[in-house]
């Protein structure tokens, strides 16, 4: 599979020369499959540039189908969504997968950005495409040749849903909105990305940041590196960077820890293409 | 009084180095009296930026305070709201005047964000003491030294543009609208361009022109959304955005000498917003209409 990063920004999308490096648009992740099956992980607003790329396959033409995994629907993570082309293609059909939220059912949450005082568009039903919203069950999910299984993620008073996408005997995992107990990966966290090529994982703030800022539902750099290594992941990818990090300081974290954490610490950076 | 333009882009924030001239960041206008009274429209991710400076002055230790003039409360013109750090200091004192829509309390409009489900920032987390104010089309209120009219914008759901009156100027943002060709203002999905008029439809249109008209005259500088260049607008006339054309007749209509284009598509990247600079500034010389590009972080002083 080929992993392209469109959103690597957490909270809020960030313009400005300070985010030009590593991008400032919130997070999104395009995979395209061996068989060229399109899935992406989150509807930040990194989707809206996906979004004109994919214009260029079926979609563009009202013939292609889609796979969008959320990890949870905090706005930074769907907000791109009524900006996705694609659904006002008729013809299109859009998968969602998500899980079951606490407050509400996903469609429901999905719908509420969409009302009249919100959006012009007055909810999903306005969509061209065919919309198809699947809350997940413990079964795996079988995408077009990827196996896909999820865990639940602690994340500020609601919980965020991790994603294991296997092709081929590889893994990629994305772990992102996570904020494990005591700043530690749980066992359970541990073995849902054990041994996995790629882990992509939420390191919002440096270690520091993350002692004046405990219970906001994201881990440090420090978490996920401890994770990776207990979970033999070899190649760990930053990502959901702070708002307040520029790429100076993004740069200054990638130097910092690559070295001396014993894997390969890839900061993850809006176009960034990785092969697995 | 002072202008400053903190967020100009339309629909949603654009990061990346083709905006980083004019600027990536939704709706928000600061606007200072010369008693260095605080008045901001909108409330984009452009305010968040606005906060961090109020923050060394004053807001940071709860002695703040402004107005929030909200044109509409769709995402682009609220959701720098929750990243608003002046909000969360204890002291500072904020009324936020906007129209209600779809038969909700003005607060729960704004703090809808902060339902569990789309943010980890809970409304009761704000300390700032927040006055709500509902207000409508066709009001003039007073705001400290500043007298404030409203006016109705063709809009899906309707928004508000406001003429603010102090220090002997008077500025104008009329912001999100589409000219009064079709009636845009309902409470439903507009799926396509609408067809042709009613009688009712008209009358409609030119008496909101005619308001608009008035309310414009005597303006020093207006604020105009410009999301459409011309080929595009004629393609979506329905999505309530204007072309710099419409504003430019609109000044000549009404008198007002200086117009900003504002709210810009996502797409218009900085070598598009330098080309349209290069030619209204041409234009102006025959329509005698200065016309700027708004840009963030650019003081218009009055």
């Amino acid at each position: 599979m080929e992993i392209t990063f469109y959103g690597v920004r957490g909270t809020v999308a960030v313009p400005g020369p300070e985010t030009n490096e590593f991008g400032g648009n919130t997070p999104c992740v395009h995979i395209r499959t061996k068989k060229e099956y399109n899935i992406i992980i989150d509807a930040g607003t990194g989707i809206c540039g996906l979004s004109r790329k994919l214009l260029a396959t079926p979609l563009g033409k009202g013939q292609g189908e889609i796979s969008i995994l959320l990890s949870h629907t905090h706005l930074d993570h769907i907000q791109g969504f009524p900006f996705f082309i694609p659904v006002f293609i008729p013809g299109n059909r859009i998968q969602v997968y998500g899980s079951h939220p606490e407050e509400s059912d996903l469609k429901t949450i999905l719908d509420g950005q969409l009302q009249a005082s919100f959006s012009p568009i007055y909810g999903m039903s306005n969509f061209a495409a065919t919309l198809d919203i699947k809350e997940l069950d413990a079964q795996p999910l079988s995408i077009d040749g990827t196996t896909v299984t999820h865990s639940m993620m602690p994340h500020r008073g609601i919980k965020s849903t991790a994603y294991r996408i296997e092709e081929d005997g590889k893994a990629l995992v994305y772990m992102s909105d996570v904020e494990h107990e005591g700043g530690h990966a749980g066992e359970n966290a541990v073995q849902f990305a054990q041994s996995a090529q790629i882990l992509i994982h939420d390191t919002h703030f440096t270690a520091e940041d993350y002692a004046k800022s405990r219970g906001s539902g994201h881990s440090s750099i420090e978490t996920a590196i401890e994770l990776a290594k207990r979970a033999n992941v070899r190649q760990l990818v930053m990502f959901h960077y702070s708002p307040d990090y520029s790429d100076d300081v993004i740069r200054e974290i990638y130097r910092r820890y690559n070295d001396q954490s014993g894997l390969t610490l890839i900061p993850a950076q809006e176009g960034l293409k990785l092969i697995l | 009084m002072k202008v400053k333009f903190w967020g100009v882009r339309g629909s949603y924030p654009v990061p990346g180095i083709s905006t980083n001239k004019y600027g990536g960041n939704t709706p928000c206008i600061e606007v200072r009296l010369n008693n260095g009274q605080l008045i901001i429209i909108d409330a984009g991710t452009g305010i968040r930026m606005l906060g961090q400076e109020l923050i060394n002055n004053g807001f940071g230790s709860g002695k703040g305070r402004a107005d929030i003039l909200i044109s509409h409360t769709h995402w682009d013109h609220i959701q720098g709201f929750p990243f608003f750090k002046p909000l969360f200091i204890d002291g500072n004192q904020f009324t936020i005047h906007a129209r209600p829509s779809n038969h909700l309390h003005l607060k729960e409009i704004i703090s809808y964000q902060n339902k569990d489900c789309y943010l980890p920032i809970p409304f009761n987390a704000v300390k700032a003491n927040l006055d709500f104010v509902e207000i409508d089309a066709d009001q003039k209120f007073r705001i400290g030294d500043a007298v404030v009219k409203t006016f109705k914008l063709n809009h899906p759901n309707i928004a508000i543009g406001y003429r603010i009156e102090a220090d002997g100027k008077v500025f104008a943002v009329v912001s999100d609208t589409a000219p009064f060709e079709n009636v845009l203002i309902g409470e439903q999905f507009i799926p396509k361009p609408p067809s042709t008029l009613t009688e009712e439809e008209e009358r409609t249109l030119g008496e909101l022109q005619f308001k608009l008209n008035s309310v414009l005259e005597d303006v020093d500088f207006m604020v105009y959304d410009t999301f459409f260049q011309v080929n595009e607008y004629v393609k979506n006339p329905h999505w309530g955005h204007s072309t710099p054309e419409h504003g430019i007749d609109l000044c000549l209509e009404s008198g007002v000498p200086r117009m900003a284009l504002f709210h810009h598509a996502p797409g218009n990247t900085d070598e598009i917003l330098d080309g349209m600079q290069n030619y209204y500034r041409l234009k102006s010389k025959e329509t005698h209409v200065e016309v700027i590009v708004a840009r963030e972080g650019e003081e218009i002083i009055l």
